[in-house]
């Protein structure tokens, strides 16, 4: 069977339309203006050496603005479409989206000013939404009979997420001055968490749904699956209990597993045409790998300091953003679709919601992006990364575009079925 | 073999002919029928039993089924889809039979074109749609008990 799930009766697994469009339409908004951050504080990049200010607001745009929201959304959405589980109530996802963009918006604007007692405000609004995304999850998944596979990748994932954000909100209380926070790296502990602990397990897990449903392919491995999430689990501990030269290592295997089941899957693929929205989810892959690549070298050499920016660089924009870029262009389309048909009883085609123009410079254009400024990291050259900055500018504000046409294509359709 | 398989199998091979298919894109027409002709033959093939019966058989004994549990979305959604679909394929068969006996002219292959995108779009995000929903539904829905007499019924109308 392609895809992994059954949405029994999905119209009771569909949220109102606005609830999810808006977890993406603050997404793909952070998108841009976290390229003008980095634009912006192209000349500080180079001499970050951690700590608050502008530099890490424009980190977090990405991590928790663009990431994070999206993770949240695709969860509450797709979850309960492809898992048969009945999905939360609307009003507990609705509070999760107050309680997100609230904390996203004041964290970033406490990071950003240098505000300590603000970014606290946020932090603990953060760390609310990551309890009551974590609960609703377990909730979801409990209810699920399917997918098992899946439900172990979120829920590890989600554990990830809560030490993840206690992390960030001690550092940022001690930063306040309100608690005396003394722990080695915390940092680093926090980042590889959040990072390759709750976004990238969440993309592994999702990717055996989304992956196989959207290529058209039945070419899954539960057992490579298994074996590549104890591995994940197992760097993800070392990591944590500061084995920082060993755990990469181990990850690297985990993500390899990753990788070479994704690839099966797509070449194991039905139809031979896919999407230009591929080429940007390839790349993402690869991208992993080279991030955690880039973190063994950084944990090995002494020459710390480009390597790590250049990782972080890899790893959000590289794997992360570009994995949610591609596979976005197409659930989109997809839920706006699913809408259509839970008002008039047919769907529309996925391809006429979508602006096809675009999604065929999206990608491309972030791809350059990427390239562009871990170029100008490597070369410590700030003029190259504002020109990086602006190509990923033109990219992000392509695809807040992409999904406004989609949402205006989408209700021209709904006037003329109904008609 | 359950019945989830059979269906699925019927549907990876209508993808198979599809993306044969969808290799024509853009294309000029063949110099020779002979270059199209087992496609077209494919073609009519799928179109009488990938489409006209597994249709009618879907429609006459899963989808009751569907919408006593409670899936009346998933079932009626499925049904619309097979009426939009199903003329489609009838004319794209109509059209494949006529090339293979007298061969396409520019007209011909500009419509058979079309059509064939247009079908390609629908029968896809059809196939899609039921792999994620009805193909797993069924096997919660029926026991191998259950569905051994409607595959033995399903054999006798192919």
């Amino acid at each position: 069977m392609i895809g992994a799930g059954v949405p029994f009766g999905a119209e009771q697994r569909l949220l109102p339309e606005w609830i999810p469009l808006s977890f993406f339409f603050v997404s793909l908004a952070c998108l841009p203006l976290g390229w003008i951050l980095l634009f912006l504080q192209a000349e500080n990049i180079a001499s970050f050496q951690g700590g608050f200010g502008p530099v890490l607001a424009a980190l977090h745009t990405f991590t928790i603005g663009v990431v994070l929201t999206t993770a949240f959304g695709a969860s509450m959405q797709m979850l309960p479409v492809a898992s048969g589980a009945a999905m939360n109530r609307p009003i507990g996802v609705i509070l999760l989206l107050v309680l997100l963009l609230s904390g996203i918006g004041i964290t970033l604007g406490g990071f950003a000013h240098y505000r300590p007692l603000i970014a606290s405000w946020g932090a603990a609004l953060l760390c609310l939404s990551a309890l009551l995304y974590a609960l609703m999850l377990v909730r979801l998944l409990i209810r699920s009979a399917n997918l098992k596979l899946v439900r172990n990748h979120v829920l590890v994932g989600a554990l990830c997420l809560l030490l993840a954000a206690a992390l960030g909100a001690a550092m940022i209380l001690n930063w306040a001055g309100l608690i005396s926070f003394n722990m080695p790296n915390p940092r680093l502990v926090h980042a590889g968490l959040a990072l390759y602990g709750f976004m990238g397990l969440i993309v592994f897990g999702f990717s055996r749904i989304m992956v196989p449903m959207l290529s058209v392919s039945d070419k899954t491995n539960d057992r490579l699956a298994i074996w590549g999430l104890l591995i994940a689990l197992t760097s993800l501990l070392l990591w944590v209990g500061g084995f920082f030269k060993i755990a990469p290592i181990v990850a690297l295997i985990s993500a390899l597993i990753h990788i070479y089941e994704m690839f099966t899957i797509l070449k194991g693929r039905i139809r031979t045409r896919l999407g230009p929205e591929w080429t940007v989810i390839r790349f993402g892959w690869i991208m992993l790998p080279l991030s955690l690549l880039l973190v063994i070298g950084a944990q090995w050499t002494d020459n710390k300091a480009n390597i790590t920016e250049l990782s972080i660089l890899v790893a959000v924009l590289g794997w992360l953003v570009s994995f949610i870029i591609g596979i976005l262009q197409r659930i989109v389309p997809f839920l706006l679709s699913m809408q259509i048909a839970r008002q008039t009883g047919m769907p529309e085609l996925p391809s006429k919601l979508a602006a096809e123009k675009l999604t065929r410079i999206i990608g491309p254009l972030h791809i350059a992006a990427v390239g562009v400024t871990g170029l100008a990291i490597i070369m410590d050259n700030s003029l190259l990364l504002q020109f990086g900055s602006l190509i990923g500018l033109v990219s992000g504000l392509s695809f807040l575009t992409f999904l406004i046409i989609a949402i205006k294509r989408k209700r021209l359709s709904l006037e003329k079925m109904k008609k | 073999m359950r019945l989830s398989q059979i269906l699925h199998e019927e549907h990876q091979r209508t993808l198979t002919v599809l993306d044969e298919l969808d290799g024509w894109r853009g294309k000029n027409k063949p110099d020779d029928i002979e270059q199209i002709k087992g496609l077209l033959t494919d073609l009519i093939d799928v179109a009488q039993s990938d489409i006209t019966e597994h249709y009618a058989f879907e429609e006459e004994h899963l989808f009751p089924v569907l919408r006593m549990n409670g899936a009346d979305f998933m079932a009626n959604m499925l049904a619309g889809e097979h009426q939009m679909i199903r003329p489609i394929a009838q004319e794209l068969s109509a059209m494949a039979q006529k090339a293979i006996e007298t061969g396409f002219d520019d007209q011909s292959w500009q419509s058979f074109q079309e059509l064939s995108f247009d079908f390609i779009g629908h029968e896809t995000f059809h196939i899609q749609k039921e792999e994620m929903g009805l193909i797993n539904a069924i096997n919660s829905l029926f026991t191998p008990e259950q569905e051994a007499p409607l595959i033995e019924l399903y054999k006798k109308g192919s």
